[in-house]
C-alpha cells in the first residue's frame, strides 16, 4: 500500500501563524503604521538624548519666544522648552495607552472566555457589560476622573473601564463562533476537559482580533486621555502631556497656533500610526473581515 | 446519437473557449479548450468533480464571470452572436430574457428582504415596461407554472418562509418568466433532499419539454445526468474529457476519467449479506429522545420533538446506517448518543467487556465537514493524539501510536507536523478517522462522514472505514443521507423521517420491500435509479 | 411583530437600570470621600458636611438609592452645587444649542456617508474607493478638538469665512444660524461620517459578495439598482447600528467641541460642572445622554424589524 503525502507537500510544515505574520509584514499600512508607531517610540524611550532640556523647568524670563537655535519650537507661557515637553509627551500618551490597551485586555479576555463559554453567567454578565456600553465613553471617563483626584492611576483606570465591556463583546462573540465549530466537538469528544479546550482550542482564536482591537482601544485612550487633559480634568497639569500643552495654549491660539499646532501633530500622527497599523493588522489577520476588504 | 435529432440548430455553440486564471493559480487556465454546443429542446449535462471548471463555463456564457478573471478566449455564439464581444449592455439586456439562470443554493439565492413576487417581478422590469396589474398577474402565472401552490398568497412571502425546494421553483419561475432560449442551471439541486430534488427535476425536464428551450445542467452526481441528460459533456482539470450521449457515456464511456466516475457511484445493491451479525452487542439505546423549548417574549414555551423516542442496538463488526433527509433527526440521534448534547429522555448504555473503560474511549465520532473538523492552528499530530493524552497516555506513546495510525489510513507517518490546510478534503477525512482510532474506542459514529467529498474520494475513504471496522471489530453507526452510500457499507438500515424513526431492516429487505410510504418514496427519488439497476 | 416590539422595548429596563447603579454607585463608591473631593482642599469641616448632607451621603446606602432613584424616575435630577439650580433647568436651559449642533451633524455626516461608502463598496479598489479608505483614517486619528482649531484657524482666521466662536439661535434667521452651526458640525461630523462611511462600505462590498446579487444579474437588472435595491439594502442594518452606536462619539464629541467653538450647550455646562465638580449636574447630563443613547439604539432596533422581514418572527 502506497502512502500519501499532504496534498500541498510544498515546504514543510509550516505554522499558520507564520504565514499570517510574514503576509502582515507585506501590508503597506502595517509598514507605514509601523514605521510612525517605532519613530514614536524611540522618541519617546530616547528622549533625554535628543537635545531635551528638562520639560518642567519654568522659567518667566523666556515666556513665548519663537523658535530659534536654542528653543527650536519656542517657548510656553511659563517659558518652558516647547521641543522638550513635545518629545517627553510621547512618554505620557504613549504609556497611558498601552496600559490602557493592556489593562482592557486582561480584563476583559479573562470575563470574555468564561462568560462565553458558561451560558448561565453569560445572561447576567452581558446585561452589565450593556448598560456599562449605554454610558457613552467619555462620559464614564470624565464621571470617573472628576471624582478622583487626577493621577496617571485614575486616568488610566477611569480609560480602562469603560473598554472593557468592548473586549468582553469581542472575546465572547469569537467563544461562541468558535465554540459552534466542528474541532471544538471533537475535541470535546476525545475527553479534553473544559479549560483545556477554552486554552488550547478557543483562546488562539481571540489573538488575532485582540491585537487588532488593542491597537484600536490603545489609540482611542491616547485621544480620550488628550481631550480629558484638553478640558482640564485628565493628567495633572505638571506632567508635560499634548493634551495639557493644547489647553494651556489654547488661550493664546489666535496669537501663537503653534503652542495648539506643535502637540497636536505628534497627538495626530501617533494615533494615525497607531490606527494605520490596526487597519492592516485587520485586513491580513482577521480572514473573516479581511475578506471584505 | 439519437437524442439530438440533426435538424435543431444550437441555441448556444461554445468554440475552444479558455479562461484564463489569475497569476499563482494552480494551473493557467480554469477552463482550457473547451467546445460544445446545446441545441433547442435538449439537456446537455456538463459533469465534472470539484475544480473542474464547469460552473466557470456557465458563467462564463453568462458573462458574469468573478472579477478576478480576465476575459475569456475563443467563442460563445449564442443565436449567432458572440458573446464574448457583446457589450455589458447587451449581455445585461440577454439575460433574464434571452438566457435565464439557476444556481445551487436556493437558500442564498434570493434576496432576503425582499418578497418573492417582487423578486420574480424584477425581471419583467428590467425588460419591459408593463402597468403594475399585468406584471403582478404574469408573475402569479409563472409561478403557477412552476407548481408553486396558491402563488397570489405567496408572492408576498419571503424567502425565509418557503422550503428549499420551494424557492428553488422561485429561482426557475425568475429564469423562466421571459421565455429565454436558454436555461443554465448550474447544480440547481445539490442542496436540497433527494425527494424534492426529484421534483425539480421533474420540473425543469417538463417545461424544457413544453416550451422547446435549451438546458445547459452543470452537475457533479452522474445519477443526476442519468435521470435528465440527453447528451453529456464529462469535464475534469478545466478540460473536456469526452462527450457524447447520454446513453453511449454511461454504457460505453472511452475515457478512463469518465469510467472512473461512473464505477464511483455507489449502486443500490447491498454489499453486506443480509443476515443478522453475531458480534457482542455493543450499544443498546433505549427511548433516547431530545425536544427543544423555545421560549417567547411573553413567557409561552413552544417544544419542538427534534427526535421521538428512538430505540436501537448495535453490535460489534456491525454497521447500522441511520437514513434521513435534513430535518429527520439523524445528527440529533448522533449527538445524543455520543453524548455532545444532553437528551432529554432515555438513555445510550454501552455494553461489553470494557465497562471499565471511560465513555469517551469506548465511543468516538468522525464528523462531516473535514475543513472544519481539525483545529486549523495545530498540527495534525497534535489534533491526533490529544485524546489518549486526555487520559494519561505519555507524549512519546501517543505519538507512536499516532505514526502507526497514519500508516493505516494511508497517510504518510512523516506528515504528522504538518498543519490541516495542507491536506485535501479526503486526506482530512482520513486524519479524523485516525483521532478516533487513537482512542481505541469499541463503536465508530460517522456523521455524514463522505458527504462532502468528491465520488473518486468517497469511495476511497469508505472502503478505509470498511478496513478499520475489519481490523478492529468495530461496532458503526453510519448516519449519511445519500441511500446509494449507505448501500455499500452497512448491514442494517434505520430510516428517519421528521425526527421519527419509521422503518428499519437489513438493506437488502429495506430496498426490495420498503414498508414504509416515505422509504418508498426516498428509494424511489433516488437520481439515476434506472440507469443504475 | 408586537412580541418583538414588546421584547425590545421590556430590554431597555435592565439596561437603564445598570446605568443607574452605575452612575450612582460613581459617586458613592469613588476612593476617598466625594464630600471632600467637591469642597475642595482647604475647606472647612461644615461646609464639607453640608454637602454630604446635600448629597444624601450621611444615609445608607440602599436607602440613598431608593431616595434617590425616586426623584430621578420624578424628573428631578437634583440641584447644582453651586448656581443652587435645579439640574433639569439647567440643561433645559443649555438644551437648544447642543441639539442644533447634534441634528445638523448628522443629517450632514449620514448624508454623505452613506452615498459615498455605497460607491467605494461598489467599486471596491478604485481610486475613489482608496482614497475615501485613506481619508478615513486621518478622520479617525485627529482629534475632534485639533481639528477644531485647524477649522477655526483657516476657515475664521485665514479666510474669514465663519465665526470663530459662539453660537446664534436658529430664531435669529436660519441663514445666521447656519453660518454659526457649520464649523462645529462639519469638525463633530467628520469622524461620525468616517465611521459611518466605513460601515457602509465593508457591509455592501461584502453584500456584493452574496449570491443574491449574482442572482439580480442574471436576472438582467441593472448594475445600479443590484448595488442600490440589493446590496444597500440588505446593508441596512450594520449601517443602522453604527449611526447609533456612533451616538456616543457625538456626544462624547459635543462635549469638547463646544468648548472649543465656545457654544453655550450641554457640553459646556458639564465641563463647568467637571472643573467645578458639581457632581449633580454631572451625574444629571451622564444620565441624560445615556437615556437618549439607549433610546436612539431602541429606535434603530425596532427599525431593524422594519427593514429585515426575518427579525419580524
Amino acid at each position: 500500500m502506497t502512502l500519501l503525502s499532504p496534498a500541498q507537500a510544498d515546504e514543510g510544515p509550516r505554522n499558520p501563524f507564520l504565514g499570517l505574520a510574514a503576509q502582515a509584514l507585506r501590508n503597506p499600512s502595517v509598514l507605514i503604521g509601523g514605521f510612525i508607531v517605532a519613530a514614536i517610540v524611540i522618541m519617546a524611550a530616547a528622549a533625554p538624548l535628543l537635545g531635551t532640556v528638562d520639560p518642567v523647568r519654568i522659567n518667566p524670563a523666556i515666556r513665548l519666544k519663537p523658535p530659534s537655535d536654542l528653543f527650536w519650537f519656542g517657548t510656553d507661557l511659563f517659558g518652558r522648552d516647547i521641543y522638550s515637553r513635545v518629545v517627553y509627551g510621547a512618554r505620557s500618551s504613549l504609556m497611558v495607552g498601552v496600559s490602557v490597551a493592556a489593562c482592557a485586555i486582561v480584563f476583559g479576555v479573562a470575563i470574555g472566555l468564561v462568560t462565553g463559554y458558561f451560558r448561565r453567567l453569560d445572561v447576567v454578565v452581558m446585561r452589565v457589560m450593556d448598560g456599562l456600553m449605554a454610558i457613552p465613553t467619555f462620559l464614564l471617563a470624565i464621571a470617573l476622573v472628576s471624582l478622583t483626584r487626577a493621577s496617571v492611576g485614575t486616568v488610566v483606570a477611569a480609560l480602562t473601564i469603560p473598554e472593557i465591556p468592548r473586549v468582553v463583546r469581542l472575546v465572547r462573540s469569537v467563544v461562541l463562533t468558535v465554540r459552534e465549530e466542528a474541532y471544538v466537538e471533537a475535541a470535546i469528544s476525545v475527553g479534553t476537559p473544559t479549560p483545556l479546550i477554552l486554552l488550547r482550542h478557543i483562546l488562539p482564536s481571540t489573538i488575532a482580533p485582540l491585537l487588532v482591537l488593542g491597537t484600536y482601544v490603545c489609540a482611542q485612550a491616547i485621544l480620550v486621555e488628550a481631550a480629558l487633559s484638553f478640558l482640564g480634568t485628565g493628567l495633572p497639569p505638571e506632567i508635560p502631556s499634548w493634551g495639557n500643552m493644547i489647553s494651556e495654549g489654547r488661550t493664546f491660539f489666535q496669537v501663537m497656533p503653534r503652542l495648539v499646532f506643535l502637540p497636536s501633530l505628534f497627538l495626530a500622527l501617533t494615533v494615525l500610526g497607531i490606527n494605520l497599523l490596526g487597519d492592516g493588522l485587520r485586513d491580513t489577520l482577521d480572514p473573516r473581515i479581511a475578506k471584505r476588504m | 446519437m439519437t437524442a439530438a435529432p440533426l435538424a435543431n440548430l444550437p441555441i448556444v455553440e461554445i468554440r475552444d473557449l479558455a479562461v484564463p486564471l489569475p497569476d499563482g493559480g494552480d494551473r493557467r487556465n480554469a477552463v482550457d479548450g473547451v467546445s460544445f454546443s446545446v441545441a433547442e429542446g435538449e439537456i446537455v449535462c456538463v459533469v465534472g468533480e470539484s475544480g473542474s471548471g464547469k460552473s466557470i463555463t456557465a458563467q462564463a456564457i453568462m458573462g458574469l464571470l468573478p472579477k478576478i478573471f480576465v476575459k475569456p478566449k475563443g467563442a460563445i455564439l449564442f443565436e449567432g452572436e458572440d458573446l464574448l464581444k457583446a457589450t455589458p449592455a447587451r449581455m445585461r439586456s440577454l439575460r433574464g430574457s434571452g438566457i435565464g439562470m439557476i444556481f445551487q443554493e436556493p437558500m442564498t439565492a434570493l434576496n432576503p428582504v425582499h418578497t418573492v413576487g417582487a423578486q420574480i417581478d424584477e425581471v419583467l422590469r428590467a425588460h419591459l415596461t408593463l402597468p403594475a396589474q399585468e406584471r403582478f398577474a404574469r408573475v402569479v402565472k409563472a409561478m403557477e407554472e412552476v407548481g408553486l401552490p396558491d402563488p397570489e398568497r405567496m408572492y408576498y412571502s419571503f424567502p425565509h418562509q418557503l422550503s428549499g425546494g420551494q424557492r428553488q421553483r422561485v429561482l426557475i419561475a425568475a429564469a423562466l418568466i421571459l421565455q429565454p432560449r436558454l436555461l443554465i442551471a448550474d447544480e440547481p439541486t445539490t442542496a436540497l433532499d433527494v425527494t424534492t430534488q426529484k421534483q425539480i427535476l421533474q420540473q425543469i425536464r417538463d417545461l424544457q419539454r413544453s416550451r422547446g428551450m435549451g438546458v445547459l445542467f452543470i452537475t457533479h452526481d452522474i445519477g443526476v445526468v442519468a435521470e435528465i441528460a440527453d447528451r453529456v459533456v464529462v469535464m475534469k482539470s478545466g478540460r473536456m474529457v469526452e462527450t457524447g450521449s447520454v446513453e453511449r457515456i454511461l454504457t460505453a464511456p472511452e475515457a478512463d476519467y469518465t469510467r472512473m466516475l461512473i464505477a464511483a457511484v455507489p449502486t443500490l445493491e447491498a454489499a453486506r449479506p443480509a443476515g443478522p451479525v453475531h458480534g457482542p452487542l455493543a450499544l443498546s439505546v433505549k427511548d433516547i429522545a431530545k425536544t427543544y423549548t423555545i421560549r417567547s417574549a411573553f413567557g409561552g414555551m413552544r417544544e419542538i420533538a427534534a427526535l421521538k423516542p428512538t430505540s436501537l442496538t448495535l453490535h460489534r463488526g456491525e454497521t447500522i446506517g441511520v437514513i434521513g433527509e435534513s430535518g429527520s433527526g439523524k445528527s440529533t440521534l448522533a449527538r445524543c448518543i455520543t453524548k455532545l448534547i444532553e437528551p432529554s429522555s432515555g438513555e445510550a448504555t454501552l455494553t461489553g467487556d470494557g465497562a471499565q473503560k471511560p465513555f469517551r474511549r469506548r465511543m468516538q465520532i468522525v464528523f462531516q465537514d473535514p475543513f472544519r473538523s481539525l483545529n486549523p492552528r495545530r498540527t495534525v499530530g497534535q489534533s491526533i493524539i490529544e485524546g489518549p493524552m486526555n487520559f494519561g497516555t505519555t507524549k512519546a506513546e501517543a505519538w507512536e501510536k499516532a505514526r502507526e495510525l497514519m500508516a493505516l489510513v494511508g497517510l504518510d507517518p512523516a506528515a504528522l507536523n504538518r498543519y490541516p490546510h495542507q491536506f485535501s478534503g479526503g486526506q482530512r477525512q482520513r486524519i479524523s478517522i485516525a483521532r478516533a482510532l487513537a482512542m481505541e474506542p469499541e463503536i465508530l459514529v460517522a456523521d455524514e462522514a463522505v458527504s462532502a467529498l468528491d465520488v473518486s474520494v468517497q469511495a476511497q475513504v469508505l472502503k478505509l472505514i470498511d478496513d478499520v471496522q475489519k481490523r478492529f471489530n468495530l461496532a458503526i453507526l453510519f448516519i449519511t443521507h445519500d441511500l446509494r452510500v449507505a448501500a455499500q457499507i452497512c448491514d442494517r438500515l434505520l430510516v428517519m423521517h421528521r425526527g421519527e424513526l419509521v422503518e428499519q431492516g437489513s438493506v437488502r429487505a429495506v430496498f426490495s420491500a420498503p414498508s414504509h410510504d416515505y422509504t418508498r418514496r426516498l428509494l424511489d427519488s433516488i437520481p439515476g435509479r434506472r440507469a443504475a439497476a | 411583530m408586537l412580541a418583538f416590539l414588546a421584547k425590545r422595548m421590556l430590554a431597555v429596563i435592565p439596561v437603564m437600570a445598570i446605568v443607574a447603579v452605575v452612575v450612582f454607585l460613581l459617586l458613592r463608591l469613588s476612593p476617598g470621600d466625594p464630600a471632600l473631593v467637591i469642597a475642595g482642599d482647604n475647606a472647612d469641616p461644615e461646609a464639607v458636611q453640608r454637602i454630604r448632607v446635600a448629597l444624601g451621603l450621611d444615609q445608607p446606602l440602599v436607602t440613598q438609592f431608593w431616595v434617590w432613584l425616586r426623584h430621578m424616575l420624578s424628573g428631578d435630577l437634583g440641584t447644582s452645587i453651586f448656581s443652587k439650580l435645579p439640574v433639569t433647568d439647567l440643561i433645559l436651559q443649555r438644551a437648544e444649542p447642543t441639539l442644533s449642533l447634534a441634528l445638523a451633524t448628522m443629517v450632514f455626516a449620514i448624508g454623505v456617508a452613506i452615498p459615498l461608502g455605497t460607491i467605494a463598496g461598489a467599486t471596491a479598489g478604485s481610486w475613489l474607493d482608496r482614497s475615501l479608505m485613506a481619508v478615513s483614517v486621518v478622520g479617525f486619528s485627529l482629534p475632534a478638538f485639533v481639528l477644531g482649531y485647524c477649522m477655526i484657524y483657516v476657515f475664521a482666521l485665514q479666510l474669514g469665512w465663519a465665526p470663530v466662536q459662539g453660537f446664534t439661535s436658529i430664531s435669529k434667521g436660519f441663514l445666521p444660524f447656519l453660518h454659526s452651526i457649520a464649523l462645529p458640525a462639519l469638525t463633530l461630523g467628520l469622524a461620525y461620517m468616517v465611521l459611518i462611511a466605513r460601515i457602509t462600505r465593508a457591509s455592501v462590498l461584502e453584500m456584493m459578495g452574496e449570491d443574491f446579487i449574482r442572482t439580480a444579474r442574471a436576472k438582467g437588472v441593472v448594475e445600479r439598482l443590484v448595488v442600490t435595491h440589493h446590496a444597500l439594502r440588505n446593508a441596512a442594518i450594520p449601517i443602522l447600528t453604527i449611526i447609533g452606536i456612533g451616538v456616543a462619539l457625538l456626544i462624547s464629541g459635543v462635549v469638547v467641541i463646544e468648548t472649543v467653538f465656545n457654544i453655550p450647550g450641554i457640553g459646556r455646562l458639564v465641563v463647568d460642572a467637571i472643573l467645578k465638580r458639581d457632581y449633580p449636574v454631572i451625574q444629571g447630563v451622564i444620565l441624560l445622554f445615556s437615556a437618549v443613547y439607549v433610546l436612539i439604539n431602541l429606535a434603530i432596533d425596532v427599525g431593524y424589524a422594519f427593514l429585515d422581514p426575518r427579525v419580524r418572527y
